[in-house]
């Protein structure tokens, strides 16, 4: 089975499955079991006992699927890290945003490959004018680069940007690099995700190893002048294509400056764009001064002041 | 803000030797100063009487006795001579370290206590690195094998030799260019002259260990000059190309004609198997603007750099982390044969072979090694 045949079952009883579930989950609610989304055999009772065959046998093939599709994933390096010289590899989806690394809610991603230096990774994406028919929101970025400033600015940040060729898009990766690593610092949800990991330094018997976290910079955090980062030694690149990665920082032939598209945030569902509303700066409404006096009154007072008595 | 005042013990280099073993009854150690030095031992150590109840002299001698690590930093280049001081340090003593350096002219010992390895390192960054705070641009980012590194070194040091020549010959050029034969020649006698007044040559005076490990200088790697924007072009001519410097190129000649005066090397040195191997080196060239930071790596044959450039806070910082885990790499019981090999280099007492491979004098081909003739143009190679 290839990757868009593996796709199309998937979504197919993917469907099927979310309809029974539907039906199963209102079994559960007749039964007694209010606000409890749990199917078992017993929630769902005897009348539904086929159904709920039928709904298990599709989990079990969806999470099937859901591993092919994982396995269909090849690591390749992305970024290279401007601190430590060493690359980041990611098991990206190149094939098309219809796969389920796409996923904004859900994505199905392996861990990045990558320095202890990696800090968070973003990224836009210049959408071909034919998309892939996809099931799930994807929220690929604006469709030109940009870097949020709240980051680079501080003196043990830096990015770099590299191209990705995403199917027929072009996808720009804007990976951010802490040395030392910046802990508990506010960052940016992983490219076309809705959350990153934060991880905690004091990992022991009483703390976790970390925990998800969701943040989006603000529209006004976005900055699309690459120029000037770059000009400033805080924002390094990668030449598409390059097979030996190497990091540059002149703006001479570097391609992401100059792009042209949409700043806003888009989000693609059924090969439907949808977008952030554009940025509308709003100024409190002018108010008029309101003298303490009547206009008899500043009448008064400028005689007197003409005649020298104020 | 006033700078801390230290302990510095100035010993005539004849008495340490009995001062120690005879005054202290202390015996050197594997690793220190004198582990096998015999000389000097019946001096007459009198004078030297008020140090034998002097504690901190009694805790320096009991650190360079008995060493768990050591480092050779060495000063000098650009304008400065060349000086080496010994560092050393002891697990079983303490967290105190002690630098000593050699005074020649004197023959003296110069031995200085610090309290910890973070009060050396402000020591260090204090009295020779740059005190600026404002972050400089990384023209050089890693990941550049050492034969790249150097052609971009070598790019400051044909700005400085070609700013040089001008002035000799008062002559004002708004375009800096330079042969590609005449900068890979002057490249080579850089490297073989050792002289550290050029920043090439100032890295293996400096860190002479880098030289063991032996690495090709491969013409292929002046394509690394472009890559970079150090040179803005070729414009062939009958010398082979001309290579002109770009504003990046030119930026970073002046930056070290103006402001480089000197630079540090550090290698670090701990016990494997019963012996000093070297664990690590870095190379710091500060300059008025900021600290050049350079780590070395050895990678399938290959030698690796890490070039950054660090304000005086992150160079306190990344310096103290990196000395840090060096010295986690010990060899605690110095008796136990089974030690795992310190990661990094070790030292060796041959010095591999520098290669630098040839271009051809007159067409700038590359050659093959051991040719007599150029296989593009026919020219014998001389």
């Amino acid at each position: 089975m290839d990757r868009k045949e593996l796709l199309k079952a998937l979504f197919n009883d993917s469907k099927e499955f979310d309809r029974i579930s539907a039906v199963l989950y209102a079994s559960c609610l007749e039964n007694g079991h209010l606000g409890e989304f749990n199917i078992t055999k017993e929630t769902v009772g005897p009348k539904c006992f086929d159904l709920f065959e039928q709904w298990s046998s599709l989990q079990t093939k969806m999470t099937e699927y859901v591993d092919i599709y994982r396995a269909m994933l090849t690591y390749k390096t992305v970024s290279r890290c401007p601190f430590t010289g060493e690359t980041v590899e990611m098991d990206i989806d190149l094939l098309g945003i219809d796969g389920l690394w796409w996923n904004s809610e859900s994505p199905i991603r392996g861990e990045v490959i990558a320095p202890s230096t990696f800090f968070a990774f973003d990224g836009a994406m210049q959408c071909d004018d034919q998309l892939e028919d996809t099931p799930f929101e994807v929220k690929p970025g604006p469709d030109i680069p940009f870097v949020i400033p709240s980051l680079l600015e501080k003196d043990n940040v830096k990015a770099v940007i590299s191209e990705l060729k995403v199917g027929k898009h072009t996808g720009y990766l804007i990976v951010y690099y802490s040395d030392p690593f910046l802990y508990y610092e506010p960052r940016v949800n992983d490219w076309g995700t809705e959350r990153y990991w934060e991880p905690n330094p004091l990992i022991g018997d009483l703390a976790t190893d970390g925990k998800w976290i969701s943040l989006d910079p603000l529209k006004s955090e976005r900055d699309f002048d690459l120029l000037s980062w770059i000009q400033c030694g805080k924002l390094l690149w990668l030449e598409p294509e390059d097979p030996r990665y190497l990091l540059h920082t002149s703006v001479k032939r570097c391609p992401f400056i100059h792009l042209s598209g949409e700043t806003t945030i888009k989000t693609i569902i059924g090969q439907t764009v949808k977008r952030e509303a554009p940025t509308v700066y709003q100024f409190s409404e002018f108010k008029t001064f309101k003298s303490r006096f009547t206009d008899n009154e500043l009448e008064q007072l400028r005689e007197e002041i003409e005649r020298g008595e104020s | 803000m006033a700078q801390k005042e230290r302990i510095v013990y100035e010993i005539d280099a004849k008495v340490l030797n009995a001062l120690v073993k005879n005054g202290l009854g202390l015996t050197w150690g594997k690793g220190s100063l004198f582990e096998s030095v015999t000389d000097h031992e019946d001096q007459d150590f009198s004078d030297y009487k008020p140090f034998l109840t002097d504690e901190h002299f009694i805790l320096c001698c009991k650190i360079l006795t008995s060493p768990s690590h050591w480092m050779v930093q060495r000063n000098g280049g650009g304008q400065t001579a060349l000086q080496a001081a010994h560092v050393y340090f002891s697990d079983s003593v303490g967290s105190q370290l002690v630098l000593v350096t050699s005074d020649t002219q004197s023959d003296r010992f110069l031995v200085q206590l610090h309290d910890d390895l973070q009060d050396y390192i402000n020591w260090l960054v204090d009295r020779f690195c740059s005190s600026n705070n404002d972050l400089a641009i990384n023209y050089m980012p890693p990941k550049l094998t050492i034969s790249q590194f150097y052609m971009l070194l070598h790019v400051i040091d044909s700005y400085r030799r070609i700013t040089y020549s001008n002035m000799l010959g008062y002559d004002y050029k708004t375009v800096l260019q330079i042969s590609s034969k005449d900068f890979y020649r002057t490249l080579r006698e850089s490297l073989d002259s050792g002289d550290s007044r050029w920043l090439v040559p100032s890295v293996e005076t400096l860190l002479p260990s880098v030289k063991k490990f032996g690495y090709t200088i491969d013409p292929e790697d002046l394509k690394i000059l472009f890559d970079l924007d150090f040179m803005d072009g070729v414009l062939k001519d009958d010398q082979g190309g001309m290579l002109v410097l770009s504003d990046i190129g030119i930026l970073n000649g002046l930056e070290f004609l103006n402001h480089w005066s000197a630079s540090i090397g550090i290698e670090i040195y701990g016990f494997v198997n019963n012996t000093m191997k070297l664990s690590h080196q870095v190379y710091i060239a500060p300059t008025r603007l900021s600290n050049h930071m350079v780590e070395f790596s050895y990678d399938s044959d290959q030698v690796f750099v890490n070039h950054q450039v660090q304000t005086k806070d992150l160079l306190l910082y990344h310096l103290g982390e990196l000395i840090k885990e060096q010295l986690k790499k010990r060899d605690p019981d110095l008796d136990v044969t089974e030690v795992p090999e310190a990661t990094g280099a070790t030292e060796t007492t041959e010095t591999k072979e520098i290669k630098i491979s040839m271009f051809c004098s007159h067409c700038g081909s590359k050659l093959q090694p051991d040719a007599n003739f150029c296989n593009s143009c026919g020219t014998k190679v001389n």
